[in-house]
């Protein structure tokens, strides 16, 4: 048997497969209708409406979040090879984390961490 | 594994420049948390400081060889060096056109001097590396302080058009450059342009034509940047809508930068296609100047017409890459150079000229001014005949070199049509200077910019245009010096 | 000596400098500093000018002036026995028309700025002669340019002056274009553009074809700031600027410019047959044409543009069939006599007020005697009688033409000088003899003779108008001026040259002009035949000749109306509106058909620029895939 057949065998039977456990699935699942279930999901937080305005905060801690976030991430591989690095690994970290932490200070001073 | 062997304190000698850049931006950033309202010009002051000292630095560092840095992503050569010391003129003179336009508009915040000081050093990046991540990263970073300050003028609608526009189309570019890099690297294996470069001397007839297909794809990004047809579009909104001064460190600094990473991606990465990529800037550079220069006849504005006149300078200056010899490249360097006096000269006497809001330069308002202001008439007639190529200026011996390098590589009929081109440029220029002189002195009401910096600045610009239109050698026997592939 | 060559130009820099500087202090010394760096210009000029005819040749390079690679344009002088005559006519003229204009411009509210003008062109048009490349005549050719367009447009403020500003410099710009492709040729085929780099090779380096291409180029630049057909048109208009810059600028020194660039190319031009017959054809037909539109005029300052243009036609004459030296020779004489001629219209005018029409003159030698007695020697002198400058140049250039075989401009030339006679004696009876037409008017006017101070320099020239060509007169054998240019610029050699009897060739020449002195006088001082008969008689022919041909309107309809359609309906309403937007419009289509395909991928409204962008990914990524396909 060629290894073409092979190929085209495992696709008809996959998509045989697939298109089974779509439509079993469809006739075999139970279904019942429930508020909760089709309502917006907000992480716990009651739903007030569906147009609802996010304040800007939001996304500035979500921004400063990613930041620092990033940068921890980017400690990792360093203090793996920390050793081979040496003297010019520290400099670069301490640049790297100054560039940071000035970002920290302009953020909170410009009060992106104040609530209100 | 040792990294010791791949770097070492000298790649950050090799990128001083930027480095103290990025220190004084770092410092306007902190400084300006603490400043009062009242005295937010001393950020001024500070990236003015930052600006001068790197360029000290560059011009101490100007012919110390070519040095490699981090594992051969940054490359300190002389021609990148030159182009340092082209954004920094900018951006000192950009600075001196702010600190009074920035306290009249209102947006006098220390963001606005870091922001040029980062992006100034995305483009020094931009200028000294021939690694094409390298490049996508700093045309991205440049590009995003170029969007903020387009926007900066909030209360003008104009200005947040713009910086939407530009922000949407530079985004929509980056992805073609990103495209055009990955496919690069799929066929060679490299986001290196030597390795490229020498890969595609030896590849096979179909990798050689996806190449030129990716390096098509990467080429539309770079003349978004410099602004070549038909990827210019952005331009005259940009520049009519950006506060006036950061128009006129656009239309020269990333220009500058742009041109370089250019000629680094043809001449050096693209030399194995050297045949199709000339005859491809051949017609982009004869369309964009054409293109430039009969729409510019049409305008009102003198913003908008240093818009339109900018793209045809782009395309004078592709000619010069077009000629593809040491003579085009290092034409192209002097152009810049000069460019930046005439250009940031013109910016200055329409933000002269500007009212409150950044509103009021119409070409119309010109008119008298040369009885009122002489000297700044005298300093507009000069750039006005600078950017039309009317010896004795800068402006002249630029274009010259780069039409007798297409000469030389025998594009007559790129050369003729440059020549032509100039002749019609005259044309919209010379409108400038006719209602400056020609149209009466009666009308005196003239709101102006008041300010010291700013008329020294003009200043700067008219007597860097006759000065190196007059004594080109020293700036030209550098700037052919300066090319090194 | 080197210093001293140094001199003669930087002296009208520094008057330029203090007068444009400090203008608001020197005000009415102005013309005083002015006049005087021209003077000291000249006294500098006299010592090398007097060493050049003693044989020697002066080329200083003063600093490398633009590097290129493997070789470099210097900053260098040459004086050499062209540059000098030149160089004679530049700077004396030129004092002269200085010292005139204290008087002329006196009151002028713009006396300072005129005086920066006037000495800035001086600079420029001595850089233009004395550069030793064709990149700094280049400069002093752009820069001559850039000041007969602000003294054109002196007088702001009259609409018609800052327009005929504008005309003069886009018309030039037109031939500025041919210049520079012209000298990036030179540039390719020699790697040089210095004189002493070109001329010695251009037999190794050329061939015909390449000469001709170059000298046709160059040419056009010529022809723009010479004022030949067809880029003429500005010349007639420049009339609007104040009377003395016509005179210095319009008539005697910067549109002489292109015969001196064509007498200093004279090596190519050597070479290209073709280009040579253009540039004498050319000559030729503007040397007629001219003449024939200076017969109907009214106006004195056209009247004396028009034979301006028809004077230079005769030096482009005279270099195009090889008799440089008589090329330049006229251009000597008639700076003499035009500018002369300008000097007394402007004489005139400053007493009449401005007026300027004949038909309010008549009769002025009453009032005007000196100016009338200098009209009439210019005049002769334009007319071409003997003993007066202009006879000797004008023969020279005839009979050149006749023995370099070209007969029929011979024949143009001679038709053209019998029409000069006639149109400047008509000139010359209409305004200075007869009646007074207007009764009452010199009265009221205050009409009177110009001071001194503007009637001394024109009794310089007027002087010069007679001796100035007999430099021209056989000497022991040879022609002074002859021998003296060929030095720099050697007569064309040519196989089977004619030989005809001089003194019959001058005779002849006389004649012509004493014939139309004659046809003149009996027409305007006898009104035997009355000139409005004639007018009548040949009615189409007078009203075509009186509206200058139509040329002007010929240009606005067939080349700027165009130009404008051009722009506005194929690039704004085509191109942008329907090819763009028509563009934009269906690829919006053919995404929605995509979208409709791919709706999950389309995220929304995409800006109209990004299709300018897309369109140009497609072509170029196209045109690509054709090509190797």
């Amino acid at each position: 048997m060629a290894n073409w057949f092979i190929a085209f065998i495992a696709l008809v039977l996959l998509f045989v497969i697939f298109a089974g456990m779509v439509i079993a699935a469809k006739y075999l699942a139970p279904r019942e209708y429930d508020k909760e279930k089709y309502d917006l999901y907000e992480c716990g937080v009651p739903m007030v409406s569906e147009f609802r305005y996010f304040n800007i905060r939001f996304y500035i801690i979500a921004i400063m979040f990613t930041l620092f976030d990033i940068e921890a991430i980017f400690m990792y591989p360093w203090a793996v090879y920390f050793e081979e690095l040496g003297i010019l690994g520290v400099i670069e970290m301490g640049l790297f984390i100054i560039m940071v932490f000035v970002g920290w200070i302009y953020a909170y001073k410009k009060g992106a961490l104040v609530w209100e | 594994m040792n990294f010791l062997a791949y770097y070492s304190i000298n790649d950050l000698i090799a990128i001083a420049p930027q480095l103290i850049l990025t220190i004084f931006g770092f410092i306007v950033t902190l400084v300006d948390l603490w400043l009062p309202k009242t005295e937010k010009s001393a950020n001024a002051f500070i990236a003015l400081m930052g600006f001068i000292l790197a360029g000290i630095v560059s011009v101490m560092m100007f012919d110390s060889g070519t040095t490699s840095a981090f594992v051969g992503m940054i490359v300190t050569d002389n021609a990148s060096l030159f182009i340092d010391l082209v954004i920094i003129i900018a951006g000192i003179l950009a600075i001196a056109m702010s600190v009074n336009f920035v306290d009249r508009e209102d947006i006098n915040i220390g963001e606005y001097y870091s922001i040029i000081l980062f992006s100034s050093v995305a483009m020094m990046f931009f200028a000294s590396t021939y690694n094409l991540i390298v490049m996508f990263i700093s045309v991205e970073t440049l590009s995003i302080g170029m969007y903020i300050l387009t926007g900066f003028l909030k209360n003008k609608s104009e200005s947040i058009e713009a910086a939407m526009k530009y922000f949407i189309l530079g985004s929509f570019a980056s992805g073609f450059l990103v495209l055009g890099i990955g496919i690069m690297y799929g066929l060679f294996g490299s986001v290196d342009l030597n390795v490229i470069s020498a890969s595609l001397t030896k590849a096979a007839a179909i990798y050689k034509a996806l190449g030129i297909l990716a390096f098509m794809l990467i080429f539309i990004a770079f003349g978004f940047k410099i602004a070549a047809f038909p990827f210019h579009a952005w331009t005259p909104d940009v520049y009519a809508g950006a506060p006036t001064p950061m128009s006129a460190f656009m239309s020269v600094a990333p220009k500058a930068a742009a041109i370089l990473a250019l000629m680094r991606l043809l001449v050096v990465g693209m030399h194995p296609i050297q045949i199709e990529w000339t005859q491809m800037l051949w017609i982009i550079a004869a369309v964009t100047m054409t293109f430039g220069n009969t729409v510019a006849l049409w305008q009102k504005d003198l913003k908008r017409l240093l818009g339109y006149s900018s793209i045809s300078h782009a395309g004078y200056m592709l000619v010069g890459i077009t000629a593809a010899n040491s003579l085009g490249y290092g034409a192209v360097l002097f152009y810049l150079f000069g460019y930046l006096f005439m250009n940031l000269g013109a910016f200055s006497v329409a933000e002269f000229i500007s009212k409150k809001g950044d509103t009021n330069t119409e070409i119309a308002n010109l008119k008298g001014i040369a009885y009122k202001y002489p000297l700044i008439g005298a300093a507009m007639l000069i750039f006005m005949f600078s950017l039309a190529g009317v010896p004795p200026t800068v402006g002249f011996i630029g274009k010259y070199y780069l039409f007798s390098a297409a000469v030389q590589s025998h594009l007559y009929w790129l050369a003729i049509i440059g020549v032509i081109n100039s002749a019609i440029s005259a044309y919209f220029y010379l409108n400038v200077v006719v209602t400056m002189y020609m149209k009466g002195d009666t009308e005196g009401e003239f709101s102006i910019l008041n300010s010291g910096l700013l008329k020294t600045t003009i200043l700067i610009g008219a007597v860097g245009t006759i000065i190196f239109g007059i004594f080109p050698s020293y700036i030209l026997s550098i700037a052919l010096h300066s090319i090194a592939f | 000596m080197k210093t001293l060559v140094l001199l003669i130009i930087i002296w009208p820099l520094i008057g330029f400098l203090i007068n444009g500087l400090f203008g608001k202090w020197t005000k009415n010394y102005a013309g005083i500093i002015a006049a005087s760096a021209l003077g000291l210009s000249f006294l500098s000029a006299v010592y090398p000018i007097w060493q050049v005819i003693l044989g020697n040749i002066y080329d200083y390079v003063y600093f490398t002036w633009m590097p290129l690679g493997k070789f470099s344009v210097p900053f260098g002088l040459r004086i050499d026995s062209l540059s000098a005559v030149m160089l004679f006519v530049v700077t004396f003229v030129s004092w002269m028309i200085h010292i005139y204009s204290n008087g002329y411009m006196k009151g002028d509210p713009g006396y300072a700025r005129y005086f920066t003008y006037l000495n800035l062109f001086v600079f420029s048009m001595l850089l233009l002669i004395l550069g030793d490349s064709y990149l700094l005549m280049f400069v002093g050719w752009e820069g001559v340019g850039l000041c007969s367009y602000l003294l054109i447009g002196f007088w702001y403020d009259k609409k018609t002056a800052s327009d005929a500003g504008e005309k003069a410099f886009v018309v030039n710009r037109i031939g500025d274009a041919g210049f520079i492709i012209g000298v990036l040729f030179i540039l390719f085929n020699f790697h040089s553009v210095t004189y002493a780099d070109v001329f010695p090779f251009v037999h190794q380096v050329l061939t015909p074809e390449t000469a001709t291409i170059i000298g046709l180029a160059l040419f056009l630049g010529a022809m723009g700031k010479s004022a030949q057909f067809p880029l003429y048109i500005w010349l007639t208009d420049a009339m609007e600027g104040p009377t003395p810059v016509s005179s210095l600028i319009h008539a005697a020194t910067m549109v002489t410019a292109g015969v001196y660039m064509v007498a200093r190319s004279n090596a190519i031009y050597d070479m290209s047959p073709i280009a040579m017959e253009v540039v004498a054809s050319v000559g030729a037909f503007t040397a007629f044409y001219a003449a024939t539109m200076a017969l109907t005029h009214k106006d004195i300052k056209r009247i004396l543009a028009y034979s301006t243009l028809s004077q230079l036609g005769y030096m482009f004459i005279g270099v195009g069939v090889g008799v440089y030296w008589a090329g330049i020779f006229h251009l000597m004489t008639h700076a003499f006599f035009k500018g002369l001629l300008f000097l007394g219209a402007g004489a005139v005018m400053h007493s009449m007020r401005g007026l300027l029409s004949t038909d309010l003159m008549g009769g002025l030698k009453k009032k005007m005697p000196q100016t009338a007695i200098l009209m009439v020697i210019a005049s002769l002198a334009i007319a071409g009688i003997p003993p007066f400058a202009g006879f000797f140049s004008k023969d020279a250039i005839l009979a050149g033409a006749l023995e370099m075989g070209h007969p029929i401009i011979w024949i143009v030339g001679e038709v053209t000088a019998f029409m000069t006679a006639f149109y400047m004696f008509r000139f010359v009876f209409t305004v200075f003899y007869g009646e007074e037409k207007v009764p009452n008017l010199y009265h009221e006017l205050h009409v009177h003779e110009a001071p001194k101070v503007m009637t001394i320099p024109m009794w310089v020239l007027g002087v010069l108008s007679i001796i100035g060509g007999w430099v021209g007169l056989h000497v022991s054998g040879e022609i002074p001026i002859e021998a003296f240019i060929a030095r720099t610029a050697p007569t064309l050699e040519v196989a089977n040259e004619a030989h005809y009897s001089e003194a019959f060739l001058m005779g002849f020449s006389a004649c012509v002009g004493l014939l139309g002195i004659f046809t003149a006088w009996v027409i305007y001082i006898k009104k035997w035949i009355t000139a409005e008969s004639i007018a009548n008689t040949f009615k189409p022919i007078y009203t075509l000749l009186a509206n200058t041909y139509y040329v002007d309107e010929f240009v606005y309809f067939f080349i700027v109306k165009p130009f404008w359609w051009v722009s506005e309906f194929f690039l704004w309403k085509i191109v942008d509106v329907k090819i763009i937007d028509g563009g934009v419009d269906l690829f919006g289509w053919i995404s929605k058909r995509i979208g409709w395909l791919f709706r999950t991928l389309q995220t929304g409204f995409v800006s109209h620029y990004a299709y300018w962008i897309s369109i140009g990914v497609m072509l170029l990524t196209g045109w690509y895939l054709v090509r190797i396909i």
